[in-house]
């Protein structure tokens, strides 16, 4: 691999690493639901659907340039 | 025509494609271990991708999930993050298993662990696979009995249901191996998929859209909206733990970790990851959360055990139009995983057990193999009849009991310092530490299912035991295990 691409990778693989550590041991406070987002969903389900894009995107970089 | 008829009707056109299928799958087969087990390595990314989806999506998957839902809550959302470790682990170990097995001609998840590890933590993995896999297979034909006992009204008893079944599934698996299991369970994977969308999507209209359903459930039950949700169950020990357990567990199964084996190349790895990627976040995000929330809107007092039938429910009152096909797609549900247990199954104990003992040609292995997928369908038939209760409890911790493979088969790819010893000793501790937090004396153990200690059910312990056990072996143990390839990472 070279020129540009290998800190690339690094950079995908440290994203969807981050990302999933925040997605599984984020400490999101308990007891609660508010404030709610359109009218309807609650801030961790925010939270939790943004950074799981965040880690998919990642991936889905990685499977198309990093591979095969 | 009546309904009740219409639906065999329905199930039965359903079993004679299947059985055709399996009939073309023989008839393109070879007699050789490698194509009856892992089908010459040939299976494409689409038809992977729908059948991973049926296998994986059991009864539990399609009936009962949507019942947590109701339940505990929207926190069940955080399942879905086995949607991004498992298409994970299955791209980037996945590639590494693939190259291997085509290199070496592995068959088993025990050929790979005997190869790196030696001949006991071979023998362990197989053990451990037929322990994930068997009782797994038991559940589910179990509970095809119940959901198509339910889908003809009663018509044909959950007796009746059960031998039609297993005979059904027997005779295409026999015949077509793992790759008419694949192909029939591609059909399946698109229904199953594809009704849930449909029932889903109706449910959705009914109610005004997710921004009315959620806009009531604020106001009628915040809680369920909540974490850790109105029963306390979706902690941060519990989310983290199903991640564990469904997206490490999963993979490890001997069905997913024998498909792997199965592609044709890394480009169909790639596109099956990012399809199950792609796809099955609709199942965790809509299908499951509306249909749990919009029972709860429906039915508002259900007991836990009234709220596993919530989708059967729903759908007799608001869509009952698609009630039948959604019993049939449960039906489906059950028989597209067992089948896939049905060869796993098989395929371990011909290669890693009996072929080595009896030293038969493949020729004769392929025979040999399909009289265990018969013998082994005939010996689940009475148990799925009346489940003895330690299989029920085997089929429920599967996947946990998978789970304690994975740090071995990690460090065996990727770590040169891992020993049999050590892996072997992780494996075995695993498993007690499983067995121990299930069955054992209170206040240390007997947690059952969904119980934890500290927070953290059993999965979790028995993955960390075995993640201790596996280093300690590493530096304490002999640099070269005996019967291993040495010290270096699979090549």
């Amino acid at each position: 691999m070279g020129g540009g691409r290998r800190p690339a990778k690094v950079a995908l693989l440290t994203v969807m690493a981050i990302g999933l550590a925040l997605l599984f041991c984020t400490p999101i406070p308990y007891d609660t639901y508010e404030p709610l987002f359109f009218g309807w969903m609650p801030y961790w389900l925010l939270y939790w659907v943004a950074l799981w894009l965040v880690v998919q995107a990642a991936f889905i970089v990685y499977l198309a340039f990093f591979y095969e | 025509m009546d309904e009740v008829a219409f639906r065999l009707l329905i199930v039965l056109s359903w079993a004679l494609a299947l059985l055709l299928i399996g009939f073309y799958a023989y008839k393109r087969g070879l007699p050789e271990p490698e194509d009856y087990f892992v089908a010459r390595r040939s299976i494409g990314f689409a038809i992977a991708s729908f059948s991973l989806m049926a296998t994986v999506l059991s009864a539990f998957a399609f009936l009962g999930l949507q019942g947590f839902v109701y339940w505990h809550g929207l926190g069940t959302v955080t399942i879905g993050s086995i949607n991004l470790v498992y298409p994970m682990t299955y791209a980037f170990i996945g590639r590494k298993f693939w190259e291997l097995g085509r290199k070496h001609g592995y068959i088993t998840p025990a050929d790979l662990m005997r190869h790196r590890y030696g001949g006991a933590t071979g023998a362990l993995t197989a053990i451990a696979g037929l322990l994930c896999a068997y009782p797994l297979m038991v559940v589910q034909m179990a509970g095809v009995g119940i959901i198509f006992s339910a889908l003809t009204e009663g018509a044909v008893p959950p007796i009746a249901g059960i031998v039609f079944l297993i005979a059904l599934m027997t005779v295409y698996v026999a015949l077509g191996g793992l790759r008419g299991a694949t192909w029939t369970n591609f059909i399946q994977g698109i229904m199953i998929v594809g009704l849930l969308a449909l029932a889903s999507y109706e449910l959705l209209n009914r109610f005004g859209g997710i921004s009315s359903i959620y806009s009531r459930i604020s106001s009628e039950f915040p809680q369920l909206l909540s974490l850790p949700g109105p029963h306390e169950f979706w902690t941060h020990q519990q989310i983290l733990s199903w991640a564990i357990i469904y997206g490490m567990g999963i993979i490890m199964t001997p069905t997913v970790w024998m498909s792997m084996y199965s592609m044709r190349g890394p480009g169909d790895l790639k596109r099956t990851s990012l399809a199950w990627m792609l796809i099955m976040p609709f199942w965790h995000l809509f299908f499951l959360c509306t249909i749990g929330m919009v029972g709860r809107l429906a039915f508002p007092d259900l007991t836990e055990r009234q709220a596993d039938s919530i989708l059967p429910l729903l759908a007799a009152k608001f869509i009952p139009h698609l009630c039948g096909p959604l019993l049939a797609g449960a039906v489906a549900a059950a028989v597209s995983t067992a089948q896939f247990l049905l060869i796993a199954s098989s395929a371990i104990m011909t290669n890693d057990f009996l072929k080595p003992v009896l030293r038969v040609s493949d020729r004769r292995a392929v025979a040999l193999g399909r009289a265990i997928v018969v013998l082994l369908a005939i010996s689940a038939m009475p148990l799925a009849m009346n489940p003895p209760g330690l299989l029920v409890d085997l089929g429920s911790m599967a996947y946990s009991m998978a789970a304690v493979l994975f740090v071995p088969v990690v460090a065996g790819l990727y770590w040169r310092r891992a020993n049999g010893i050590g892996a072997g000793a992780g494996i075995i501790a695993g498993i007690a530490t499983l067995l121990w937090l299930y069955y054992g004396p209170k206040p240390y153990g007997g947690f059952g299912v969904w119980g934890a200690w500290l927070g953290f059910p059993a999965a979790f312990w028995s993955t960390a035991v075995c993640s201790i056990l596996l280093i300690a072996g590493a530096y304490l143990g002999p640099r070269r295990a005996r019967g291993s390839i040495g010290e270096s990472p699979l090549r």
